[in-house]
């Protein structure tokens, strides 16, 4: 028996299960999203039904359109504010493990967790802060307009449709840590004597980002803003937990509108539909994020 | 060392063919005198330790089959127990009884999922189905889209209805008369603005009404007014023009302008969860809330010196004493596909007895007052009222009994009518959109929902019987 043989022996098991459990419902829901599917009774196939009916269904758009908005928002501030963390880190001394630890901790607790102790702060605990804040400042507002009515107060947060959405956005950055922490190791392994030459030449800090640390780990920004697209697109548990899609459908994304129409509704056949065009949406873009990236990224080994 | 792959592969392929062989259900252990049944159920806490109870108290009377084996029930608490039922119905291992809410079982008897109950009741003398009160019998009953014929497919567990709420203490304070509650909608409009307090800089403390707490009704409003939400199986009338007046007079309450408005969201959002003290009828942030019966247990968890009353809610018409309330209900049904048909019929059977049902809503027995609900029959004994915790479960039992008590309309797209219900309210209660507008919006989108779920479930049936 030849190695070769020996080894897709040995992977068989995952083989199998990637078959059976991955494989098989991806291409089993290609079909289902032609067919009206209630899960009890036999799909049946209705054609383009459930995409035409996606073309003029309101919540739909709006749900694609909350995604988008999301996504637009939260993936490049994670992705600077990460960056800004990770070099932050890397340029302190003493103590770098202990930061990087105290910047993963949130990713180690459960999403759901997270959530509802964020559904406080936002509730309630965040404005109890807030409070002060704005009194000092309708104080101040006051000793100018004494007559003043309409006092400045902070926002609803996860009430108002107009902060519901960055609200969510606000909490995602708290995972920020994760996203950090590859950065970090990918800055540490930049050559000390780029930066030394850089400094001969009498550049200041910020150039010394810009054109050392920047262009040495774009592979990895490529990398987290691909991880970040798909992670934004499919974001699920928080709103779910937190906003249930509202106010006003205000929070409702695609995956929360997917997971509605299959499990609520009962339309498995209309959710499949939806989950292959966000899929598509998150095919297409992070194929576009390579061919932007293209003459951009820097690989050592090429 | 070279069979190492062939020993590994071997095993790998024998699991594999075990597992496939032996597929079946998990069983529990059965002896041949007893048969073990599973009952998935939705309730956690003092709901299903009152349940479980209940089971237990059927486990002890040892009911026995056809063939004499003695019935055991295992009792499963199950989060989103439908959903999951459901999923369990699909894949052919679904539980023995599984309880779920009135408003969607024929919904699920629509999609073939549950067993008709008829064929248990017409051949079972003992069962009598004229005892049930008509607000909660109307659940029972339902005429799938493709049958000729109306079919039972659930029984009852808990019912419930809904009334107002008020806090005796914030009334006198207020200078108003404490066992009095509103009798029109005008006293409570009054009453509401005589209740509602601000801190000196002006802040909201308290509001002596407020729609959206808790806002599990927002659907319902119209029915106070003598509005519909449909017209028989076929129409929606979410834009009747009562149902409109009803939000209209929501608004009341809802602040004098935009700033107002957000005020009352922010004043909510602080509120705390509904079981916990900080709940804002417990916590005194409302003064008059519509709740249902159960109130009085969480009233009683964590805040037992609350001095409160409750009557039904006033309505905009003259209603002659037939108050309008929401009658709602937790069911039990036998999933189709499920291994002990008949013995699951027994457990049903015994629920629904009355020794069963007063035992779950509300015997001291039963982990001090059961569910603490009012049962869904006409007549009640009078010794088990009398021992009943809740100390105005008459007011429950006679909104039950109105002619105005409001079932859920037995709709195929109910569920997602009652989600464009909420959204079109949240729209109208943020000042987006008028009621007209919301829900003549809701109108537009499920009218032709309606007539699509008809016409598959039609069709469906249509392709089934050839």
């Amino acid at each position: 028996m030849n190695s070769g043989r020996k080894g897709l022996l040995f992977a068989l098991p995952w083989i199998v299960g990637l078959g059976l459990f991955t494989l098989y419902p991806l291409v089993a829901s290609i079909y289902y999203s032609f067919t009206h599917f209630s899960v009890l009774q036999a799909p049946k196939f209705i054609g383009i039904a459930n995409y035409t009916e996606m073309a003029t269904d309101g919540i739909f758009w709006l749900a694609l359109w909350n995604t988008f908005v999301y996504a637009g928002l939260s993936i490049p501030l994670g992705l600077v504010l990460s960056l800004a963390l990770a070099i932050l880190v890397n340029s302190v001394k003493r103590g770098q493990v202990l930061y990087s630890v105290i910047f993963y901790i949130p990713e180690l607790i459960p999403g759901v967790v997270a959530a509802i102790v964020w559904l406080f702060i936002f509730g309630g605990l965040l404005n109890g802060l807030l409070d002060p804040v704005f009194d000092a400042m309708n104080w101040v507002r006051r000793l100018f307009d004494p007559n003043l009515k309409e006092l400045w107060r902070p926002p609803v947060w996860l009430g108002s449709t107009t902060w519901a959405l960055p609200s969510l956005v606000l909490m995602g950055l708290w995972t920020v840590g994760q996203t950090a922490f590859i950065y970090l190791a990918k800055l540490q392994d930049v050559p000390q004597e780029l930066y030394e030459a850089a400094e001969i030449d009498g550049a200041t800090p910020w150039q010394k980002v810009w054109f050392v640390t920047l262009p040495m780990i774009s592979p990895i920004i490529l990398f987290n803003t691909i991880m970040s697209i798909i992670g934004a697109f499919q974001v699920f548990t928080q709103p779910y937990i937190m906003t249930n899609g509202g106010p006003d459908n205000a929070t409702m994304f695609v995956p929360q509108y997917i997971w509605e129409s299959a499990f609520v509704t009962m339309r498995m056949g209309y959710a499949c539909a939806m989950s292959w065009i966000l899929f598509l949406v998150i095919a297409v873009l992070t194929v576009l994020a390579f061919k932007i990236s293209k003459d951009r990224v820097y690989y050592a080994g090429r | 060392m070279t069979k190492l792959p062939y020993i590994v592969f071997a095993l790998f392929v024998f699991i594999f063919i075990a597992a496939l062989l032996f597929d079946q259900p998990p069983r529990l252990p059965t002896t041949p005198d007893t048969v073990q049944i599973t009952y998935w159920e939705k309730w956690t806490g003092f709901e299903g330790e009152a349940m479980k109870a209940t089971v237990d108290f059927f486990n002890r009377k040892k009911f026995r089959n056809k063939n004499g084996q003695v019935i055991q029930c295992r009792y499963l608490a199950t989060t989103q127990v439908n959903r999951k039922s459901l999923m369990a119905i699909a894949g052919g291992h679904p539980p023995d009884v599984a309880g779920f809410w009135a408003r969607e079982t024929h919904i699920f008897a629509d999609m073939n999922a549950l067993m008709d109950l008829n064929q248990f009741i017409d051949n079972d003398q003992e069962f009598d189905k004229t005892k049930y009160l008509d607000s909660f019998w109307r659940y029972c009953v339902y005429k799938r889209v493709a049958d000729k014929e109306a079919k039972i497919w659930c029984l009852p567990t808990t019912p419930a209805t809904v009334a107002l709420h008020w806090n005796k203490e914030m009334f006198k304070e207020a200078g108003l008369e404490p066992e009095r509650p509103p009798q029109t909608l005008e006293e409570l409009e009054e009453f509401a603005a005589k209740l509602t307090r601000r801190d000196k800089d002006g802040r909201l403390v308290r509001m002596g009404f407020l729609p959206p707490e808790p806002g599990w009704w927002n659907w319902a409003w119209g029915y106070y007014f003598g509005g519909k939400l449909n017209d028989g199986l076929e129409k929606i009338t979410a834009d009747d023009p009562k149902n409109i007046a009803a939000w209209k007079w929501l608004l009341k309450f809802n602040g004098r302008d935009q700033r107002e408005a957000e005020e009352l969201i922010a004043f909510k959002q602080a509120f705390g969860s509904f079981d916990s003290p900080q709940n804002a009828f417990l916590s005194g942030k409302v003064g008059m809330v519509l709740q249902g019966v159960w109130m009085a247990n969480f009233i009683r968890f964590h805040n037992p010196h609350l001095k409160w009353g409750c009557a039904p809610f006033p309505t905009s018409f003259d209603n002659g004493g037939e108050p309008v309330t929401v009658a709602d209900m937790d069911v039990i049904t036998i999933p189709r596909g499920c291994r002990h048909p008949e013995e699951a019929w027994q457990l049903l059977k015994f629920i629904n007895s009355n020794e069963g049902m007063e035992y779950l809503c509300g015997r001291e027995e039963n982990n001090n007052g059961g569910q603490g609900k009012l049962t869904p029959f006409k007549d009640v004994d009078a010794k088990w009222l009398a021992q009943h915790r809740h100390p105005y479960l008459q007011v429950f039992i006679d909104l039950a009994k109105s002619k105005n008590a409001v079932t859920i309309p037995q709709l195929p797209v109910w569920e997602e009518y009652q989600k464009e219900l909420s959204s079109a309210f949240e729209r109208v209660w943020l000042r987006k959109a008028t009621p007209e507008e919301a829900l003549g919006y809701v109108q537009r989108r499920m009218q032709p929902k309606l007539e699509r779920a008809l016409q598959q479930l039609r069709a469906s049936e249509a392709e089934a019987r050839r």
